[in-house]
């Protein structure tokens, strides 16, 4: 189905969503498409060779998909994003369109039951088909196996597993995803494809120094600091690190201060957290959306940035305390999707706690040597955004055609 | 009737109203005796009488309609008035002991809870003050609380006092730095640490977080083994002047700390001599927590100086071992 808008069909344009911290207006499917095209044809793009990518849902305070999409006019391709995941419902203006899917469990946002959750999986996967009969190119790319919180387990496997089975290309980050995920569903090899994700080079400010930020942030040149970033929630692993803590201490045998820096999560958890805090000297509880400019001065201030989760299939803080020369502790499973790093990024088993002490203790010996900052630029500079995004556009437009 | 909540059908929920509030205001019967209200979106206020000087106190239990408790759920604004009904400001709270406060939060706590804590709230009217006008409001609109309250500012003589462990487990702010004061007195840091991980849990005050730090060093220094170092001619620093300032607050104390251990290591010295001087005390905690030997001139008088805060007669001679 083709939209064809005409000049009494004036774009439809919101004032920005203060929920969602977007910068951006809100327009509907017809308007971004409109605007979409219009900008191909300013930069000379033939619209037969163009190309619309519609993603969803758009994560307004996170900069991954602006990185991921920064070399799209470079493939010929005009990338918005839509605020309703039945939007798409055909091709737009007649151009080649591609419907880009990212965290598809938000398909359940307002289901109250597994009933209310199997029937929105149902409606969203027909959705999907229409889509893709109407000549629609449906993509998507799968950033955890599974959703942090697992709200209805049994309909969110079989969403992904009728995604999988429907999608015409499947973006991974980490190589061994396909492994990974087979456990609930299967990825077909022919469909996947790998682009991994980007570091955060000249996305966020960075021209503090080590000494000044942890001047800033009060902390001895001699301390030894590891840094917790991210949400406050029960997957994410704050509590039982903040649990071990004195173990690992124990372990190292020496005494290290923990930032914790993050929005807060569920008033429940956060008491505990709290409680911990309270509990530990040695923490620094720095609840509250951080802002960019703060992102420099705590992966500076730390020697190492420990993610202590449970599981995952890459992670953004990894990559940014790469950017920042920051070695990394993270689940083992997310060591292939930081490939490259070298000694920049340490594994731990997460069904072998003990092994987190470990790893924290080799990451803390590699911040002292220069060869792992090396290693680390190196990364960085080799997963710059514009090189990841086409890296993403040339295998993508390859699976699509 | 409002809404009860969920796993409460206990209690006595009532609504408050215009009418209620003023004939509570008029004092011809006490509207708050017993029941939980349901807290209106617009607040409600009541004119008390205080006495200058005396600490007061307001006790008061808070629901919220949650599973989960919520902080700073109940604001309560004071404001102080003069016999011709002129307003008063209070000076700003000098220390953390003074509570001068004109704003401060309850806890809601979770609907489960069948029988809350009451919470105090502890105020001190300033000179010239003859009435308060009491504000409870909801910290967010859409947020509804259930309280329970008499309204009354009480003398905080006729409290009883806590014990310790009563103390711990409850959010009695006066209680718990009652208790602080008292294990000051005796240089009982294991006690203090416990009271002051439970005042930054439930008030979240810095002052008690540096306070907490300090304690930690000093319990990190006197724990640690110092370094025997025994030679022949051991190269030393030495210490003769006394600061210009002394060092007295937790987080200067710190900082203090930190950077003059880092300046010993890197003298590269193996001991360190004290001059006699107020100050002995803070140089041997420094050479200690760099793990170096310390000599002081007179260690009879180091052992009879007037003892610093949080330090007990056997702590003074732990420091003052010579090598």
């Amino acid at each position: 189905m083709s939209l064809s808008l005409t000049e009494k069909q004036a774009p439809e344009i919101d004032m920005p969503d203060p929920n969602t911290g977007s910068e951006l207006p809100k327009m509907s499917y017809e308007a971004s498409a409109l605007l979409a095209q219009h900008s191909l044809l300013a930069d000379g793009v033939d619209p037969d060779a163009g190309c619309l990518l519609a993603y969803y849902p758009r994560a307004a305070r996170n900069p991954f998909q602006d990185m991921l999409y920064s070399d799209a006019r470079s493939a010929k391709v005009a990338v918005f994003p839509v605020h309703d995941a039945f939007e798409v419902v055909g091709p737009a203006l007649g151009m080649k369109t591609i419907a880009h899917y990212h965290w598809v469990h938000r398909v359940f946002g307002q289901c109250r039951t597994s009933r209310d959750a199997a029937k929105a999986a149902d409606k969203f996967l027909r959705h999907v088909d229409t889509q893709r009969a109407a000549g629609v190119s449906v993509v998507w790319t799968i950033h955890n196996i599974l959703s942090h919180d697992k709200r209805f387990p049994f309909e969110e496997t079989a969403l992904r597993a009728g995604l999988a089975t429907r999608a015409d290309a499947i973006h991974i980050m980490n190589p061994a995803t396909r492994e990974l995920a087979a456990k609930y569903y299967e990825l077909d090899s022919r469909k996947v494809f790998s682009a991994a994700h980007p570091s955060y080079l000249g996305v966020y400010p960075d021209f503090i120094s080590g000494s000044d930020a942890r001047l800033k942030m009060g902390l001895s040149p001699d301390a030894r600091v590891v840094l917790l970033f991210g949400s406050l929630s029960p997957q994410k692993g704050t509590r039982q690190f903040l649990r071990e803590i004195a173990q690992i201490r124990q372990d190292l045998g020496s005494k290290i201060e923990v930032l914790v820096a993050g929005a807060p999560g569920d008033p429940d958890y956060m008491e505990d957290i709290y409680w911990l805090a309270a509990d530990d000297p040695f923490v620094h509880l720095l609840e509250g959306h951080v802002s960019e400019q703060m992102l420099q001065v705590l992966f500076k201030a730390a020697d190492v940035a420990v993610c202590p989760y449970e599981s995952g299939l890459n992670s953004g803080v990894a990559a940014t305390a790469a950017t920042f020369g920051c070695p990394c502790v993270v689940p083992d499973v997310m060591v292939p999707a930081m490939a490259g790093a070298g000694a920049g990024v340490t594994g731990f088993n997460a069904r072998n706690r003990s092994s987190l002490s470990d790893a924290i203790k080799s990451a803390l010996d590699a911040a002292k040597n220069p060869a792992t900052k090396l290693a680390l630029a190196a990364w960085s500079d080799r997963h710059r955004p514009s090189s990841t995004s086409k890296v993403f556009f040339s295998q993508l437009m390859a699976q699509i055609s | 009737m409002a809404d009860m909540p969920e796993g409460d059908s206990s209690m006595d929920v009532k609504r408050l109203t215009k009418w209620r509030l003023r004939l509570a205001r008029l004092k011809l019967f006490n509207v708050f005796s017993d029941g939980f209200w349901l807290l209106p979106a617009r607040g409600m206020s009541r004119w008390v009488k205080v006495r200058v000087g005396a600490l007061h106190y307001l006790e008061l239990s808070a629901v919220s309609e949650d599973r989960f408790t919520h902080r700073d759920a109940v604001r309560l604004d004071v404001r102080f008035f003069s016999i011709l009904g002129r307003e008063i400001l209070p000076a700003k709270p000098k220390s953390s002991a003074e509570y001068g406060l004109q704003t401060a939060y309850f806890f809601a706590d979770k609907a489960l809870d069948a029988d809350p804590d009451p919470q105090r709230i502890y105020i001190k009217a300033p000179r010239g003050a003859v009435f308060a006008a009491i504000t409870l409001s909801r910290s967010s609109v859409k947020q509804r609380a259930l309280i329970q309250t008499d309204f009354c500012l009480k003398p905080n003589r006729d409290a009883e006092k806590y014990t310790l462990a009563e103390a711990l487990t409850g959010r009695d702010e006066f209680q718990l730095r009652t208790h602080l004061e008292d294990a000051e007195s005796k240089a009982d840091r294991r006690v203090a640490q416990a009271l002051l991980a439970r005042l930054i849990h439930v008030f979240q005050h810095p002052f008690d977080r540096c306070l907490q730090r300090k304690i930690a060093l000093l319990d990190h220094i006197l724990d640690g083994e110092p370094q025997a170092v025994e030679q022949a001619n051991p190269t030393s620093h030495s210490y003769s002047k006394a600061f210009n300032k002394p060092v007295a607050d937790p987080a200067g104390f710190e900082a203090w700390l930190e950077c003059e251990t880092a300046r010993l290591r890197q003298l590269s010295v193996d001991l360190v001599q004290i001059g006699q001087g107020t100050d002995a005390v803070m140089r041997v905690l420094a050479a200690k927590h760099a793990g170096l030997s310390v000599r002081v001139a007179d260690i009879d008088r180091f052992l009879d100086q007037g003892q610093p805060t949080w330090l007990r007669d056997e702590d003074m001679k732990v420091l003052a071992q010579n090598p």
